[in-house]
């Protein structure tokens, strides 16, 4: 297990460093900061979008990333954000940790639990930053250890998942998985017995928990309308898997091979662990953002049977138990952590500001207001704080109306009707990535021109605010 | 239960299910005229002298051929007719998204075939495997996966016996004539008319003709394969302890997910590993069929002619030309009319298939051969479709002077805004020409 541990300290110090810069990557925190810094002023959630956007300004809201959202405003305001920071990286490393624990908890052997925490923490990898999600895969963790010790603490199960759907809709995930498991037991026992009877009633409770958020009933209903969403083929942790995504590829798909090779037919325990299989299976095959989720829950499976092929006798477990073997270990991966601090500090790719501050803040210098279309619509986001640039769509994304998307896909992706769309929305700005078509395309338009440009964004204006400054 | 007929009532539903509603796959197009593979010559004659009935017939059939392969499979490796049954349908499960008129059953039929072989040791077998991978080599384009699959059987054969014994020597010399076979499709033999290349695999690797298993949404292809996942990670693909399942199950298992065009190879091969872990699990008693294969063939070739000889007599007897519903059928008739030499540039190399074919004065850029294709013209297509570099340089070296392209595409909107204008529309394709052009 301590190598497992050492393995994990390598992960933890990776996301340390991706969520010492996400700030300046990620657009999302923007808008979240707007909606806690609402919340703490107005002392209530925020049902419907308001005048910060032009195009959908009424439109109802459900706001489920409030309680992280609170967090961000409150520790940003406190100037404490490095706690949310450590937090997040807290929340990763502990369902890593958790992990391993519960393969551990299984008899697994020290090799394979140290594989399948390698295979778990690259499969997190490609995901991780400073999102609420990150927290759900810590309850999700935690509620899978609570299944596994399968007595009266399970029921601790039902206040977990209510907390994690304050704070992501990714919760609903819990209700299946925990059901699943209740008709594995089911299935075994070939009876209604106590264990039976009390696994339904937490599966019960769990979908009663999801329920337990200021949103109400309106969470799941939102939960399931964002699953069969059409605006998922627009956001780039809604595609689905392939081989070229290296979380999959290296991360679980490994696992799921493992498990295919030697089977999760153990005579104990096949059909709890077979159902929760065949539901993560599923899941991960839907998008990216489900494989961490489909990694949480194989990955002590996976342990428990590649332990059988290497039990704890074998020779190169007994060499990973000698004390030699884990000092030396151990002093690896305090090595690789420093190293991976160290590089990626100064990697450009890691630590450089890729959102478009300056350009929206060069934009909302201008006077008057400005209607602003983003080509990526978190960029919108950092807009939110502007008392004067009202966005075409931005990164709540989920509450504007299916016609709202529609358009901005059409600007977005140049269909022909690009320039109509915003003249009819009245779109008197734009901000862009100069090396994508839709640069090129409104660089041929004479009613536009370029107002701001940096290494990657430009800003082209409408004729009419250059006609207004005359 | 009697489960004896149940694989093959499977097969016949599929096979009737592939006549009933006899799509056509697009590559189809250049398939029938592809110089290396006889099977196209093959079909093209076919249709020509017995019309398209006859064809969508002989592709069930061959479909059904390869289910009832696949369960003769799982019976021989001494499951019970249950679980060949079971097998039957994950095998359908996988081929449906690719059922239609293709080449595609030649190749499934020869690789159901060649796994049978395999699976025995002796020399005789190898001999029966060799003539199916000449035969898969000459008509169908995937005869290199038999090389894959022999040699992976061949390291599987050393790795359980520990030593070079009889039944290693006749893997190793199967494994050697199918790599040669293979390589010898792959390189182009002499009469090929392309010259050296690795044929259609260059194509996957370049990414022009890859179609990825998972879309986003729950399509059948993905949760086929789920279905296959599920059930061998139930039972373990190394229930019966041979090491050959594992591998082919697992190389067949990445190229699936690759490409789902090589799903269906995944449930020829996979699914009777599966269906026997399952049986293992649950029945100790193992029994094996009854009867010589002669017989079996004899009767599954009568009832496939009785099969073929009523969707034949069935259907009208007009030779007519297949059009399969993705192919802009209407914008190529519209670009060919005025009997000028075009260059065409279509956004999805696959709707340019059989082009060349049905309008002589029309020569596309790059079609579903797009890995035979010079480098350049790949490039020349990514830029284009992603108008991304110097794309329009490059389309203006190349000399083209139309494309076809979804109405909502980058290239439409930056092409009609820099003097293009659109010829034609029809359901969301346009055709694009210079507006010199009339």
């Amino acid at each position: 297990m301590r190598i497992a541990i050492a393995i994990a300290a390598i992960f933890c110090a990776r996301f340390l460093v991706a969520a010492w810069f996400y700030p300046g990557h990620d657009g999302d925190l923007a808008w979240q900061l707007w909606l806690g810094t609402y919340v703490l002023h107005m002392h209530h959630l925020p049902v419907r979008l308001g005048h910060e956007t032009f195009t959908a300004p009424g439109a109802r809201w459900i706001p489920q990333e409030w309680a992280f959202s609170v967090a961000v405003a409150w520790l940003t305001s406190a100037k404490h954000f490095t706690v949310l920071t450590m937090l997040t990286v807290a929340a990763a490393v502990g369902a890593l940790l958790l992990t391993v624990y519960r393969s551990h908890r299984r008899g697994s052997t020290t090799v394979a639990t140290a594989l399948v925490t390698a295979c778990t923490g690259f499969a997190m990898l490609e995901a991780f930053g400073v999102r609420a999600q990150i927290f759900g895969w810590l309850f999700l963790a935690i509620v899978l250890l609570l299944l596994d010790i399968e007595t009266a603490w399970m029921f601790l199960i039902i206040p977990v998942v209510a907390l994690w759907a304050n704070i992501h809709a990714s919760a609903l995930i819990a209700p299946v998985l925990v059901g699943a498991w209740a008709i594995g037991t089911w299935v075994e026992d070939r009876a209604w017995t106590p264990r039976v009877e009390r696994n339904f009633v937490a599966a019960g409770g769990t979908m009663l928990a999801v329920f337990l958020t200021p949103l109400l009933w309106n969470l799941p209903l939102y939960a399931l309308n964002v699953e069969t969403s059409a605006i998922r083929t627009a956001i780039a942790e809604w595609q689905p898997p392939d081989l070229a995504f290296w979380g999959f590829s290296g991360g679980l798909l490994p696992l799921l091979a493992i498990c295919c090779y030697f089977g999760i037919a153990a005579p104990r325990e096949r059909w709890r662990d077979g159902m929760l299989f065949a539901v993560s299976a599923l899941l991960a095959g839907i998008a990216v953002r489900h494989i961490p989720l489909a990694a949480l829950v194989i990955a002590p499976m996976a342990a428990q049977r590649l332990s059988s092929a290497l039990p704890s006798h074998a020779r190169i477990n007994a060499i990973m138990q000698e004390q030699f073997s884990e000092t030396l270990v151990l002093v690896c991966s305090a090595l690789v952590c420093g190293f991976i601090i160290l590089a990626l500090e100064h990697a450009p790719a890691v630590s450089d500001v890729t959102l478009p501050r300056t350009a929206v803040a060069t934009l909302a210098s201008l006077p008057g207001t400005h209607n602003l279309y983003c080509e990526d619509f978190a960029w919108c986001s950092l807009a939110l704080q502007r008392p004067n640039l009202r966005t075409f769509l931005d990164g709540r994304c989920d509450p504007f109306p299916a016609k709202v998307w529609k358009d901005y896909l059409s600007v977005q992706r140049v269909s022909p009707t690009w320039h109509a769309v915003l003249l009819r929305w009245n779109v008197d700005s734009m901000l862009v990535d100069k090396n994508n078509s839709l640069a090129q395309a409104v660089a041929l338009r004479r009613d536009w021109h370029l107002f701001y440009s940096d290494r990657r964004y430009e800003i082209f204006l409408h004729q009419s605010i250059r006609t207004a400054q005359r | 239960m009697n489960a004896r007929f149940a694989a093959t009532l499977v097969a016949f539903a599929i096979a009737t299910a592939v006549v009933s509603r006899a799509h056509v796959l697009p590559e189809f197009l250049i398939q029938v005229r592809d110089p290396n593979l006889l099977g196209g010559p093959l079909y093209a004659m076919l249709l020509k002298t017995f019309g398209f009935a006859l064809v969508a017939g002989l592709c069930g059939i061959l479909t059904g051929g390869a289910v009832l392969l696949v369960a003769w499979r799982t019976r021989k490796r001494g499951a019970p007719d249950l679980y060949a049954a079971l097998a039957a349908v994950l095998v359908v499960l996988c081929m449906l998204g690719r059922l239609g008129v293709s080449l595609d059953p030649i190749g499934w039929i020869c690789a159901a075939g060649f796994a049978l072989m395999l699976e025995r040791t002796d020399r005789a077998s190898v001999a029966n495997a060799l003539l199916i991978v000449a035969a898969w080599a000459l008509l169908q384009g995937g005869a290199p996966l038999a090389a894959l699959l022999a040699t992976l059987a061949c390291f599987a054969a050393l790795i359980d016996t520990g030593r070079f014994d009889e039944g290693v020597r006749n893997k190793a010399l199967l494994a050697a004539g199918a790599t040669i076979l293979g390589a010898v499709q792959l390189h182009a033999a002499p009469w090929h008319s392309y010259g050296a290349h690795v044929l259609y695999l260059d194509a996957f690797a370049a990414g022009a003709q890859r179609n990825p298993l998972w879309t986003g949404a729950l399509s059948v292809s993905a949760t086929s394969f789920c279905a296959v996942i599920v059930l061998a990670a139930w039972y373990g693909v190394r229930r019966r302890g041979r090491s050959a399942d594992a591998l082919s199950f697992f190389a067949l298992m990445l190229l699936a997910i690759a490409d789902v065009r090589n799903l269906p190879y995944f449930g020829i091969v996979a699914a009777p590993i599966v269906a026997d872990a399952a049986a293992s699990f649950y029945v100790d008693l193992r029994t094996f069929p009854r009867g010589s294969v002669r017989q079996y063939a004899i009767a599954f070739g009568a009832a496939s002619f009785a099969f073929i000889a009523v969707m034949t007599a069935s259907e009208p007897k007009v030779i007519w030309w297949p059009q399969p519903d993705e192919q802009p059928a209407t914008l190529l008739v519209a670009l060919a009319k005025d009997r000028h030499a075009h260059r065409l540039l279509c956004e999805q190399p696959r709707w340019c298939d059989g082009t060349e074919m049905v309008f002589p004065n029309i020569h596309p850029l790059l079609d579903d051969r797009a890995g035979v294709a010079p480098a350049r013209a790949r490039r020349t297509q990514q830029d284009a479709v992603a108008t991304h570099g110097r794309w329009r340089t490059e389309m203006a070296q190349f000399g083209i002077d139309a494309v076809i392209a979804k109405d909502d595409a980058n290239i439409v909107a930056l092409l009609t805004s820099s003097g293009w204008r659109t010829s034609r529309t029809v359901a969301h394709r346009v055709l694009l020409r210079p507006a010199a052009v009339r």
